[in-house]
């Protein structure tokens, strides 16, 4: 939970967890103790109730009956699951973006290295969207992993799904992964009957770390990551952590529920941070467009994001420079860079990102520290 | 038969009547080093101005390369000391010499022979034994080779009242003073390659140091303290022990870069560490500071710009690379053990805030008008307040203290 004097603008890395949540975790942990797959009484109860929650899950992304939704414990984990379980030929083509998150793009050319597959780039526009029509030139039958990202976490640009996933499927008999990460529980989301498998987690959606899913259409051709136990009905072995999974599930419908209405608030706020900066800072650039509401990034040209994010912290602010995965490295940025960011920019790059915690009120002190902050150091500009 | 370890001390003849106090900070300075990397028993002696440490479970090699960083030792040889209770023949002690040679079976190596006799009722002269050594050995191994001048080996031998030592590798200390015996500073570690060597040479005379690391945090962040960290503990094998004071100065140089000339940011950065550092000193109880500055290799290290830190601290200011070029440095840096870690890219907020064309001769007047103008005394204050504080152990592991005590 967040500390009343805290104000926290990075929901794209991690989410604060709700107090309900919290509540339920703590309590099942103490109460819910038993082995799921255990044969006496405790565990059974336990086992029924992952079901019935694994169900639910189905039920909200549309996904039919015999398709298959598996507990894993991170969305890196679901998508290192989908694109290091397909089966390749030497020659085979994955379709990707370097634009996405490393536990996307990391697997990707360690298969692409192991068994020599051939690596295409979704082509996208300097704006972060994806070029459509070369994006279906690229198209073509040795493809066999189309890797989609349906919100960008550092741009926050929305991918239109939808039209991609049916492009592909006219043209290939391609696997569409799809990394719901960013858009699960925060924007409405309908699963593309095209859609083979995706991954969503708990924790960007007020649920704890440890616990995410993967959802894999019926027929799949992905093997097994983790032998062992035979959990989820073989395809993840390992003790099912059910109070993570009731949690998930109990973030999941929080995060739901008025998602339209919570939608509008946050789009209001997200633009009002646009109208602020922009108009305090005129040489800011925003970049990217078709954006998620939750995310607001830029470019400070002339002065590192991180002496920014820095002096917010001291204030008890906490905004991100690039994805928590890479921000420990200096200089380069190889998502940006995929966007079209030159590379001089990529230290002056921030993200604001939203959440069910963010008020009027939080947004309004970002501001107004911001402010003091760039009239602190606006001097150094350049260097 | 036992394994042992001979060590002589470097430089003692100088000490005159201050012998027994360098003895004494060499052996602790041992006895700390072998407790924490030899699980055995030991015995120590002093015989003849040398240390003899006993075991009966040889030290290892990593025991012997730990005391090689010793400041104050000259050597560490491996030893075998045989007993010459009555009875016991010269014969003996060929036998054991030829057995500890047993690798020069099939080896073409040279070597020479050198006895010294502690016990000078000995009958047979040094030489005569020597002699009879060197036949004894290219008699069992004959394609080994005697060389007087410069050979591959050396086969020492000395003879004690009741026992002799046979040693047949010895390996060369750091050498100068034992650590702490020539009194107490504080280094300022900044990242680069000079600070670090230059607390390497004067732990060497013998100084004990604590660091201290001017972070510009909000301006960079907490990456580079993993790289002064690593420093600090790679400076561990010349020192038992250490703190590290991390300093927060980013809004000091805010400050300083907001109200003086663009030229004299430096040199103003500068002054203000030297304060802070004798600050800091003063409530450790330190005497000195040690600088990597070096003439002339940036602008804030010419003779003008040295003079007026020089003027701005209470202790003296010393830099023992003054005189060194950066090639020389740079090669001690991998000597030592702290290149690699120097080399790791990190944030600068020197580079950030520094001028394009910094003061190389100060003018005296602004210089002083300026200096009076900031007032600093109370910021000083509060950043030493604030500082993060850190103990290193001998073995390199730093601990966060976690309240500050000024208890050196």
């Amino acid at each position: 939970m967040l500390k009343e004097a805290m104000n926290y603008f990075d929901h794209a890395a991690t989410s604060p967890i709700y107090p309900e949540v919290l509540d339920i975790l703590s309590k099942s942990l103490r109460e819910d103790f038993a082995n799921p797959s255990s044969q006496h009484l405790l565990g059974h109860a336990l086992k029924e109730n992952i079901d019935q929650i694994r169900m639910d899950f189905m039920r909200r992304l549309k996904a039919k009956s015999d398709d298959h939704f598996y507990f894993t414990s991170s969305a890196t984990e679901s998508n290192n699951t989908v694109i290091r379980g397909l089966s390749f030929m030497e020659g085979d083509s994955i379709l990707f973006s370097r634009a996405d998150h490393p536990s996307v793009v990391a697997p990707i050319e360690f298969v692409a290295n192991q068994k020599k597959l051939n690596l295409i780039e979704i082509p996208l526009e300097s704006d972060g969207t994806i070029n459509l029509e070369k994006f279906i030139a690229l198209l073509d039958p040795s493809i066999k992993l189309v890797a989609l990202t349906s919100v960008n976490n550092q741009s926050g640009v929305i991918n239109d799904i939808d039209s991609l996933a049916r492009l592909v499927k006219e043209k290939t008999k391609a696997h569409i992964h799809l990394d719901a990460v960013q858009s699960f529980g925060k924007i409405p989301l309908v699963l593309n009957p095209a859609i083979d498998s995706l991954s969503i987690t708990a924790h960007k959606i007020g649920g704890p770390k440890g616990i995410a899913g993967l959802f894999l259409k019926k027929n799949h051709a992905v093997s097994a990551l983790l032998l062992g136990g035979g959990q989820e009905n073989g395809f993840r072995s390992s003790t099912e952590a059910y109070p993570l999974i009731l949690a998930f599930h109990t973030a999941m419908k929080l995060s739901t529920t008025n998602l339209e209405v919570e939608l509008a608030r946050l789009r209001l706020l997200n633009d009002f941070i646009h109208s602020q900066l922009s108009a305090e800072i005129p040489s800011l650039l925003t970049p990217f467009k078709k954006t998620s509401p939750y995310i607001f990034s830029f470019l400070l040209p002339g002065i590192s994001s991180d002496i920014v994010l820095r002096h917010l912290e001291r204030r008890e602010i906490y905004i991100s420079s690039t994805s928590a995965c890479s921000s420990r490295k200096t200089g380069f940025n190889p998502s940006l860079f995929a966007m079209g960011i030159p590379e001089h920019y990529h230290k002056n790059f921030l993200r604001i990102s939203l959440g069910r915690t963010s008020s009027e009120q939080e947004v309004e002190r970002l501001m107004a520290e911001f402010k003091k902050v760039w009239s602190d150091i606006k001097h150094l500009k350049g260097k | 038969m036992a394994s042992s370890l001979v060590i002589s001390i470097d430089e003692l003849w100088l000490k005159g009547r201050n012998q027994k106090h360098y003895f004494k900070a060499a052996i602790d300075h041992i006895n700390a080093v072998i407790k924490n990397n030899h699980s055995d028993k030991y015995t120590q002696k002093v015989q003849s101005q040398r240390l003899y440490y006993t075991s009966e479970t040889a030290f290892s090699e990593e025991v012997i390369k730990a005391l090689t960083f010793i400041p104050g030792l000259a050597y560490i040889s491996p030893c075998t000391i045989i007993d010459r209770a009555p009875g016991v023949e010269i014969e003996n002690i060929y036998q054991e010499i030829l057995k500890e040679l047993s690798f020069l079976e099939n080896s073409n190596k040279t070597f020479r022979a050198t006895v010294k006799r502690n016990d000078k009722n000995y009958p047979l002269s040094s030489v005569e034994l020597q002699r009879e050594i060197g036949h004894r050995i290219i008699e069992k191994y004959p394609l080994a080779k005697v060389e007087l001048v410069n050979p591959e080996l050396t086969v020492e031998m000395r003879i004690f009242a009741d026992y002799a030592t046979i040693s047949t590798k010895s390996f060369k200390g750091i050498g100068g003073l034992p650590w702490g015996s020539t009194g107490h500073a504080v280094t300022l570690l900044s990242g680069g390659f000079d600070s670090p060597v230059a607390s390497y040479l004067m732990t060497k005379r013998g100084i004990r140091q604590d660091y201290v690391f001017f972070h510009a945090y909000p301006f960079v962040g907490r990456e580079v303290l993993t790289k002064i960290k690593g420093l600090a503990s790679s400076l561990a094998k010349f020192q038992r022990q250490a703190h590290l004071y991390i300093v927060p100065f980013g809004d000091i140089q805010n400050l300083i870069s907001k109200n003086c000339k663009e030229e004299y940011r430096t040199l103003f950065f500068r002054r203000y560490m030297i304060e802070i550092a004798n600050l800091l000193a003063g409530r450790i109880g330190a005497s000195a500071l040690v600088t990597g500055d070096c003439v002339g290799q940036v602008s804030s290290q010419t003779l003008a710009n040295l003079h007026l830190m020089d003027k701005a601290s209470e202790r003296i200011i010393l830099r023992p690379l003054i005189g060194y070029n950066k090639m020389e440095i740079m090669h001690l840096a991998a000597t030592i053990g702290t290149h690699d870690i120097s080399i790791i890219p990190h944030d600068d907020a020197c580079s950030l805030f520094a001028s394009k064309n910094p003061i190389i001769t100060p003018n005296q007047q602004y210089w002083d008008l300026q200096s009076a103008e900031f007032n600093m005394a109370a910021e000083l204050n509060k950043a030493l307040d604030n500082v993060e504080s850190y103990s290193v152990n001998i073995l390199g592991e730093l601990y966060k203290k976690d309240y500050f005590s000024f208890d050196g």
